[in-house]
């Protein structure tokens, strides 16, 4: 506890706690949601959003590549970023060089995620057809049996 | 001899490495060799004696070395091969339990942490601790050594900068009513707890009210989605989470606030309460951990969590001149306690009984 306790102005925290005990009870209406339920909505709703994903794909196939020489307004204040560019180029030119390799290689192999998904929503589309199939000649042998 | 300060990472305007510095500059000012080793560091911290752990030169056994703990890290089982005696300024590790289903990197780095925290009772030849709270911790971790409290030292002259006028002309208007909480997004500083407690602040009390829950949710998205989620549920359209901003950003947040509210349940001091009071913004916090230590009897400490018990504190207090005068006037007593001469004077007299021993 602070050494500084006896300089304090004495502020009677029960006692006010008291008294909006006793005012709350006419100043709310309807309860909030708890938050426990709302996040097992949340946690729900995280579950992949194939739309999305492929939203987003687009706009990085789209983007994954930055151009350290990308061009500048003219004027006084473009030349001179311009200036500064053309000095700083033996750092920013590699720097961006590999940023780009890097962002090659995950655009890639986000590419390929969305490939496997494809792939595995054409089989998933395939084996239902398959269950639905065997699903239709088990009902049958059930009859068959039950008439027998 | 020198003092040597060991740590994981010292990163730019983060407690632990604010403190790390200004014990630096102390022991400088004692004429002491010193220096500070990190197995990370960040790079805007420009000074010759911020070095790589691997750097750290032979030490005799006189020398003395002060660990900063704060984290899971292999350097909690480094220390003991080092010669010397052994300081160890506790941070706090956060239970790994919140981070369940949220961040599992979090959760191991906080259980190797306190794993490693146990394992250093042993090598320690005396402790500080940033609050009672945080001393309290590591004699239920089988600490026997002298365990002494010393509160972060908190670079308040920093805080004297320039805020942002593009925030302060934003939000700065007096229509609205400015909730604040600082703090970065983390399951244990339970930002649903104020976001139900604003509910009900705007929703029945006072409709022209915002709150802003001011810092980086970065490795807690699955965290900060489901806080959106119940802000949309909620029918709130006057909470905003700001992310990580600028420091001129976060000091305009505290210019706009009328009121800071705190519920988070762990803090080994949580600096936040320290800027508020700085700020002379009045502080309503849940009665956790640290916080109480922190606030040493000023501030408005709520002893049970009530959303609807909360809401009407902060207007009462937003309402009642006399009530907020009298909180803001405690939280500047209590601030003295934390001005760097201070805490300066304590750490130079708690090092100095050390030596002699």
């Amino acid at each position: 506890m602070s050494s500084r306790v006896n300089n304090m102005k004495e502020i009677n925290i029960e006692k006010i706690m008291e008294e909006i005990r006793e005012e709350i009870k006419e100043k709310y209406g309807e309860e909030a949601a708890s938050f426990e339920e709302v996040k097992k909505e949340a946690v729900e709703r995280n579950v992949f959003d194939a739309r999305e994903y492929r939203e987003e794909l687009y706009h990085a196939n789209m983007n994954w590549e930055l151009n350290y020489f990308a061009p500048l307004p003219g004027g006084i204040k473009g030349t001179f970023k311009k200036l500064i560019r053309k000095m700083g180029t033996f750092l920013g030119a590699p720097l961006v060089q590999r940023q780009n390799d890097y962002n090659a290689k995950v655009v890639r192999m986000f590419n390929q995620l969305s490939n496997y998904m494809d792939y595995q929503e054409e089989r998933n589309k395939e084996l239902e057809r398959i269950i639905e199939g065997l699903e239709e000649r088990i009902t049958k042998i059930e009859k068959c049996g039950a008439r027998k | 001899m020198k003092i040597v300060q060991v740590l994981p990472t010292i990163a730019y305007g983060d407690a632990v490495g604010n403190d790390t510095v200004a014990i630096y500059n102390t022991l400088k000012k004692l004429k002491y060799e010193t220096a500070i080793y990190a197995e990370n560091i960040d790079e805007r911290l420009k000074n010759k004696d911020i070095k790589l752990f691997s750097q750290l030169g032979a030490l005799s056994h006189k020398d003395v070395v002060i660990y900063h703990l704060s984290i899971g890290t292999k350097l909690n089982y480094e220390l003991e091969k080092l010669p010397g005696r052994k300081i160890i300024i506790y941070h706090n590790i956060t239970p790994p339990e919140f981070f369940i289903g949220y961040n599992d990197i979090s959760k191991k780095l906080c259980e190797d942490g306190i794993a490693g925290a146990k394992h250093l009772g042993k090598v320690a030849d005396y402790c500080l601790a940033v609050s009672e709270f945080n001393k309290r911790d590591l004699v239920s971790m089988g600490y026997e050594c002298k365990i002494d409290i010393l509160p972060i030292l908190i670079p308040f002259d920093d805080y004297n900068a320039v805020p942002s006028k593009k925030i302060i002309n934003r939000y700065g208007n007096r229509d609205y009513t400015n909730i604040v909480f600082t703090g970065r997004i983390a399951p244990n500083k339970k930002h649903e707890d104020i976001i139900e407690a604003f509910y009900y602040y705007n929703k029945y009390l006072n409709p022209k009210s915002r709150l802003f829950l001011v810092g980086s949710y970065g490795g807690m998205e699955n965290y900060y989605n489901e806080l959106r989620f119940y802000t949309e549920k909620l029918g709130l359209k006057n909470v905003y989470f700001t992310g990580h901003i600028k420091f001129d950003e976060i000091l305009a947040y505290y210019k706009i606030a009328d009121l800071f509210l705190c519920m988070s349940e762990h803090e080994g001091f949580c600096v936040p309460l320290a800027e508020a009071m700085y700020f002379e913004v009045p502080i309503v916090a849940f009665d956790s951990s640290a916080i109480a230590d922190t606030l040493g009897g000023s501030g408005f400490l709520l002893k049970e969590k009530n959303a609807r018990e909360t809401a009407a504190v902060m207007e009462r207090i937003l309402l009642d001149e006399e009530l907020k005068k009298n909180i803001v006037y405690n939280q500047k007593q209590r601030l003295k306690d934390f001005q760097h001469d201070v805490i300066e004077k304590k750490f130079i007299s708690y090092l100095n009984k050390f030596l002699k021993k």
